[in-house]
């Protein structure tokens, strides 16, 4: 008799132990596979965007204007193709030498950013990326009357529709936070180098739209951006 | 929150140190030709004093001002015309501008190239050259070395005295 009760207790231990580790591999099976279904699909989204610095800084005088918006897709919260097209203007005149300079044309930048910090779905993100820019433009230079000191003959100094264009890339890195549910801000610094451009034989460009002067350098932005569609989507685990 | 100061915090870094930017001009903003003195293959030294005069409208302009002791000279050549004419005097080495010993004119044919830089520094007026010729009283000969005439302060002509 006590050994069957011992043989039961045997048994009915084994089974526990059994059912234990059994339950214990069901779990991990399931935490794994909502860990994998919770992971963000694919498309997560696209996001318009306005560059907001610019106009500010152009308000509060500065001669040159880069209005600009653009289109961001989402994928995975991961990575971020964008393409953004503005409109860039310069009008200003130089107090000490009394030349003007005027330029006014479209640009078009399209690239991608990426995402990199380990959590995808919290409310910052840390952007690198890069952009190729173009843009065709022509601007005018006009100015005193150019007298040579020694023979004393002058012209005027009057240069129209002086065509160039400039193909350039862009690095980026950016910071990105939610600001209010589908807003986000962002600011980023580019490094800003040129690959290819026209140059006339008369003129140097003292400002090219989208680029800003002529040589490389940082540039900081400041934009906003609105997800025109929902923030994340989780697939359904059923 | 915490996350977002920090963000903020180092997007405003970002942009003080993206505002920092200029405009800088050449330090040799000026288009000068450049002429070294040779001898039998050799730089030298010319010890007499030395004068060059444009021929501006048929009158003498002063360029350069007794030069002595030099192995080389530099002036400007004409904003707009065709073909500028220069006198080079050489006067006794008295570093004082003594009597004249010999004069030489120069004339030298170029396109003339209006060069806008930006409104900051302005129109650079530059010169490529298409003729040279001298009178050989001392002199042998005028070799070309560089034809455009620009702010690189690069040697244009080499003069070869007898």
């Amino acid at each position: 008799m006590s050994k069957r009760i011992s043989v039961f207790i045997l048994s009915s231990l084994l089974l526990a132990v059994t059912l234990m580790a059994q339950e214990t591999t069901v779990k991990r099976a399931i935490q794994n596979e909502v860990a994998k279904n919770a992971a963000p699909s694919f498309f997560q989204g696209m996001a318009l965007t306005v560059e907001v610095g610019s106009p500010l800084v152009h308000a509060l005088g500065n001669d040159a204007l880069n209005a600009e918006a653009g289109l961001r897709l989402n994928f995975k919260n991961k990575y971020f193709p964008i393409a953004e097209l503005g409109f860039g203007k310069y009008d200003g005149k130089n107090n000490d030498t009394e030349i003007h300079y005027q330029t006014s044309a479209p640009y078009l930048r399209i690239g991608a950013d990426i995402n990199m910090l380990r959590d995808k779905l919290q409310e910052n993100r840390l952007m690198v990326g890069a952009r190729l820019g173009y843009t065709n433009y022509k601007f005018d230079v006009d100015g005193p009357e150019m007298k040579d000191p020694i023979w004393g003959n002058s012209k005027p100094l009057d240069y129209k529709d002086i065509s160039s264009n400039r193909l350039w890339m862009e690095i980026v890195f950016g910071l990105e936070s939610e600001i209010l549910r589908h807003f986000h801000m962002g600011f980023s610094i580019r490094y800003r180098f040129k690959l290819n451009e026209k140059l006339p034989d008369v003129a140097n460009p003292y400002y090219i739209p989208g680029f800003g002067h002529t040589d490389n350098g940082f540039k900081a932005t400041y934009n906003i951006y609105f997800d025109l569609t929902k923030k994340v989507k989780i697939k359904n685990l059923d | 929150m915490l996350m977002t100061k920090r963000f903020a915090y180092i997007a405003a870094l970002l942009c003080l140190l993206a505002s920092c930017a200029g405009i800088d001009c050449p330090l040799n903003n000026t288009v000068q030709s450049h002429w070294s003195f040779y001898s039998q293959g050799k730089p030298i030294s010319v010890s007499d004093s030395i004068y060059v005069f444009a021929k501006v409208n048929g009158a003498d302009s002063l360029v350069i001002n007794r030069l002595y002791n030099a192995t080389d000279m530099e002036f400007p050549l004409s904003y707009y015309n065709d073909v500028d004419t220069f006198r080079i005097e050489f006067h006794q080495p008295d570093g004082k501008g003594g009597a004249i010993v010999m004069a030489e004119t120069i004339l030298i044919s170029k396109d003339n190239l209006e060069h806008f830089n930006s409104p900051e520094c302005g129109v650079w007026h530059e010169h490529r050259v298409k003729d040279l010729r001298s009178t050989t009283h001392v002199i042998d000969s005028i070799q070309t070395v560089r034809l455009k005439i620009d702010t690189n302060e690069q040697e244009n002509f080499r003069i070869h005295f007898k």
